[in-house]
């Protein structure tokens, strides 16, 4: 089964907004904003061996990390640390590309990695998905391309 | 009549969620956690468990690796084990349902789901899940 | 039979015997109703928009009018008749998306995430919902004994509560 590119780009799209009104109670506005404040970054990566590596990235406003924190953990702001607030993000991660590849790889050809935080190496992007939660940036980006 | 539930998955974040949940039950648990099916496994050999939720990726040791070793202990074999992860792909959902796990639950999920699973799972393994605790608490809006 | 209709943007609580509380033309507002099985009390609200707890300093500020600002006085309400938190079960309709056929506002989405994110903090579990689609609802809650009914479109259900 062959998915272009674009079908490819509707369903990160779907799977980021399914996790983020599902388990985040948020839903992205229409307009786009640039990243302000402080970054956090994340990749997982996504292997089918014996060559192909994919990874996937995260960058979000340390500030919307902090309101996803809260509305993940049903606490208020002030009783979030940064390792929570961390840890929420990578979970974020972990269930984008996990619904992604529900969708795209039903076989399970891709085997998914654990995420960790900071700056993967670079690679062709395949995918830049871009959304504006309550005025902060977030961005996903796909490295390297689906076969 | 109170259970001890063992959660397993390598984020801390997801872990306080479902934590979250099973007090919001209102039955009388006591949660014990787990950050990979290894620190699980430790636990288990030391604590009476009534059921585990487990994740699949995790660092160290999977949890369809955890589940293949519950099942291979002669004294554990038939532990309500429930899945509650990201991963839904065909293979993984044979491989789990193969090992005769209770439930399997996908990731991202409404906390109803969960509870009603866990409920469902506890009933069927002829629990009196009557909520002993009000669980009226102090914090939020109301 | 007596009924008590909350219009958009009210909320109606009661435990009168042989009386119900309706809601009529739910579109995109959500209707959260709430029944106490033991005491036989039933709560109904009816709200137009996801958020207003930044408008709360405006002269004609109705908390009604919002989900988060709306939620938490239904609770306290019923709290007056000796309901607890763990004693209400929570039903959710409407939500839909009419009339803004490209849902560019995405208001029943709005409405429906507002209200999960202030059950969730609040530690309350949904326990049915009738939400999202495109028809237009009316809500029905019975007080003697808690049957919800739920006309959609054509179709009409029957919901046991408690």
């Amino acid at each position: 089964m062959q998915i272009s590119n674009p079908q490819q780009q509707m369903m990160m799209r779907m799977a980021i907004s399914e996790v983020f009104q599902k388990m985040f109670f948020m839903i992205p506005l229409a307009d786009l904003v640039v990243a302000k404040g402080k970054q956090f970054q994340c990749f997982v990566p996504i292997a089918c061996p014996p060559d192909e590596e994919l990874t996937l990235c995260l960058k979000i406003d340390q500030e919307l990390a902090l309101s996803l924190t809260e509305n993940f953990l049903g606490l208020s702001g002030d009783d979030i640390s940064e390792a929570q607030s961390n840890s929420t993000v990578l979970e974020i991660l972990n269930m984008v590309a996990g619904n992604f590849l529900n969708q795209i790889d039903p076989l399970g050809r891709y085997q998914l990695g654990i995420p960790v935080a900071g700056i993967p190496k670079e690679g062709t992007i395949s995918i830049c998905e871009e959304f504006n939660f309550e005025s902060h940036s977030l961005v996903v980006l796909l490295r390297g391309s689906i076969s | 009549m109170a259970y001890n539930i063992l959660i397993v998955d390598d984020s801390e974040a997801m872990r306080v969620v479902i934590k979250k949940i099973l007090r919001m039950t209102g039955l009388e648990i006591l949660v014990l956690e787990a950050g990979s099916g290894s620190e699980a496994l430790c636990l288990l050999d030391e604590q009476w468990v009534d059921m585990v939720l487990t994740d699949i990726h995790m660092p160290n040791m999977s949890g369809v690796e955890l589940i293949e070793k519950i099942r291979n202990n002669q004294e554990l074999q038939k532990l309500p084990v429930m899945v509650v992860s990201t991963e839904g792909r065909e293979d993984f959902l044979a491989k789990t349902q193969k090992l005769g796990v209770a439930g399997y639950l996908k990731k991202p999920f409404q906390p109803t789901e969960l509870r009603n699973a866990i409920l469902a799972i506890l009933e069927e393994n002829n629990a009196d899940i009557q909520p002993t605790t009000a669980n009226d608490d102090e914090d939020g809006d109301f | 039979m007596s009924k008590i209709v909350v219009r958009i943007s009210d909320m109606a609580v009661s435990n009168t015997i042989g009386s119900s509380i309706v809601t009529y033309a739910l579109g995109s507002c959500l209707c959260l109703v709430l029944y106490d099985k033991k005491l036989k009390l039933a709560a109904m609200l009816h709200s137009l928009l996801p958020e207003g707890k930044d408008k709360t300093s405006l002269p004609d500020f109705n908390p009604f009018k919002y989900v988060d600002t709306a939620v938490p006085l239904l609770f306290k309400e019923c709290y007056k008749f000796g309901a607890t938190k763990h004693s209400l079960k929570a039903y959710a309709f409407g939500c839909a998306t009419i009339r803004d056929a490209a849902n560019v506002m995405n208001i029943g989405d709005r409405n429906y995430t507002a209200l999960q994110k202030i059950l969730w903090k609040n530690n309350v579990f949904l326990e049915q919902e009738f939400v999202g689609g495109t028809t237009s609802r009316t809500v029905e809650i019975q007080i003697d004994d808690g049957l919800i009914l739920l006309k959609q479109g054509n179709s009409a259900i029957t919901i046991q509560t408690g």
